[in-house]
């Protein structure tokens, strides 16, 4: 007897672990879209009620960030593309550096790089917000003057996550491309410097709609796990450390499945 | 023609109240102008009751209509309504801790878009004139961390009111204050009650109860008693109201 509810104990906990995994999914979902319907239905695109919040959000999330993401561009451009060219310059043709450089840098590199400075700085920074908000009653204040929550403070950061997630990966990418070409161009052959015309011209609807999409994905998600996160803080300051924690491994764990699920549904 | 009561509870029993209460329903009216206090000893559910009756909490039985419509099922746009037209605050009413004093009074009015009916700038300055009515001495330009609590409930009450709210509910009011700038608050109050503010509130002051109120609700947790008068309610002969009422705080009064 004890041997079979062991049995059933170890067998039991991935199918338990999995449905909560499951029903952890549902409950994004549907906070996310609870919060764009509430949004959608009060506001107009150029005319929201929250715009002050959605342009606060896109200024820290997308303005603030840009000397990092200079700095990573650059790192990634002199580490990634730099390297890119000079090793395939032994192998391959033009053509293949081209689909190489679009592949890795602009739609792998770029769009990830991105997604994880936005979890480190713009998810925890929505999480601590968020979660001290509730803990000292001012979401409570704002509900009790018929402030709708979702309007108000979920949907604007959902949507300028993900604005600013597209906006730092087309920014990121073009730093990284651009110095990592440079640097080729001076110390190897200064014909690469075609490689900016070439890639240019080979970035077809196809691939921009593949990158503008996983890059609002990734925003779109990363901003949702953080707002859940922050507006699951309860009663105790302690919990807003945990839940930015959760946030952050939540956030990179659905950033890891989603860049696999969508590399194979564009690549098979 | 009767003006339509703006909170009515029929036989009303809140769900939240932390001990067993057998006693008697709520039936109550507030009409507009009208002041209502809920006194009572600590740990009588005082703050249940008035949340409940501001349409916070849910009931355990009866009905509440808040401007004629029940609230069990309001849609989003009723609900967002009753908020604003029922404006509770209790004594810790949070402020948006990124917001300085003057952004957090303007906030909830831009979002119900109160700015369409008039300009932003002449809401600007209608809440510069609630703010310099309430105190001229506020700091609007600090951060509310930076801000003292009886100033912050100050802030909260102007940010409330330029909502133009028909009932304003206070659980608590004074307890940030001291006496001089509680009299002072006090004053201001009755000057809104004066251009026709309905009042609900819950307080310790006993004194302040008797001297404003239309109507005084004495909870306990045993019962809920109504008086139309202060003389109704000194005459009173129930035990735990007598008690009440002759105890050293509240002796003065009788």
């Amino acid at each position: 007897m004890q041997a079979i509810e062991i049995a059933n104990t170890v067998t039991g906990w991935p199918g338990r672990k999995l449905i909560r995994q499951v029903l952890y999914v549902i409950n994004l979902m549907t906070f996310s879209t609870l919060a764009l319907r509430d949004w959608f239905s009060k506001n107009k695109i150029f005319d929201s009620r929250s715009y002050s919040t959605t342009v606060a959000q896109i200024i820290f999330t997308g303005v603030d960030a840009l000397a990092t993401i200079s700095f990573l561009g650059l790192a990634t451009g002199f580490i990634f593309t730099f390297r890119l060219i000079s090793i395939s310059n032994t192998y391959g043709g033009t053509e293949d550096i081209t689909n190489l450089l679009i592949t890795v840098i602009c739609l792998s590199a770029g769009p990830f790089l991105a997604a994880i400075i936005i979890i480190s700085r713009t998810g925890s920074a929505i999480v601590v917000d968020l979660g001290n908000m509730k803990l000292h009653g001012e979401i409570e204040a704002l509900e009790n003057m018929g402030i709708n929550i979702n309007d108000y403070l979920v949907a604007p950061r959902i949507i300028s996550t993900a604005i600013s997630q597209l906006a730092i990966t087309v920014y990121f990418t073009v730093i990284a491309l651009l110095s990592g070409i440079l640097l080729s161009a001076i110390f190897i052959n200064p014909t690469y410097i075609n490689f900016i015309f070439k890639i240019s011209n080979s970035f077809t609807p196809y691939l921009i709609s593949i990158f503008v999409t996983k890059n609002i994905i990734f925003g779109f998600v990363i901003a949702t796990v953080a707002c859940y996160n922050g507006l699951r803080v309860q009663n105790s300051a302690t919990e807003v450390p945990q839940r930015t924690t959760a946030s952050i491994v939540q956030s990179l764990s659905f950033v890891f499945v989603i860049d696999a699920l969508l590399t194979l549904a564009i690549f098979y | 023609m009767t003006q339509q009561p703006i909170i009515q509870c029929e036989n009303l029993i809140p769900r939240g109240l932390p001990f067993e209460y057998q006693g008697d329903a709520l039936n109550f009216k507030l009409n507009k102008g009208e002041v209502t206090c809920i006194i009572g000893p600590n740990y009588s559910g005082k703050g249940v009751w008035i949340r409940t009756i501001s349409g916070l909490e849910d009931q355990q039985s009866g009905k509440l209509s808040i401007n004629g419509i029940d609230t069990q099922n309001l849609s989003l746009e009723e609900w967002t309504h009753s908020r604003m037209k029922v404006a509770y605050l209790h004594e810790d009413t949070a402020l948006l801790s990124a917001a300085n004093g003057l952004i957090n009074v303007l906030a909830p009015a831009l979002y119900h878009q109160l700015d369409r009916s008039s300009k932003k700038t002449l809401l600007a300055e209608k809440a510069l004139e609630i703010l310099e009515d309430i105190d001229p001495d506020i700091n609007l330009d600090d951060l509310p961390a930076y801000i003292t609590k009886d100033h912050q409930y100050k802030i909260a009450i102007a940010r409330a009111l330029l909502l133009e709210p028909d009932v304003l509910v206070l659980n608590n009011p004074f307890a940030h204050f001291n006496s001089d700038s509680k009299h002072k608050f006090q004053a201001f109050l009755k000057k809104q009650i004066d251009k026709g503010l309905s009042i609900l509130l819950v307080t310790h002051d006993v004194h302040y109860a008797l001297d404003v109120s239309d109507k005084i609700i004495f909870a306990s947790q045993e019962n809920l008693l109504q008086f139309d008068s202060k003389q109704a309610l000194l005459n009173c002969n129930t035990p735990i109201v007598h008690e009440f009422m002759t105890r050293p705080e509240n002796q003065a009064i009788t």
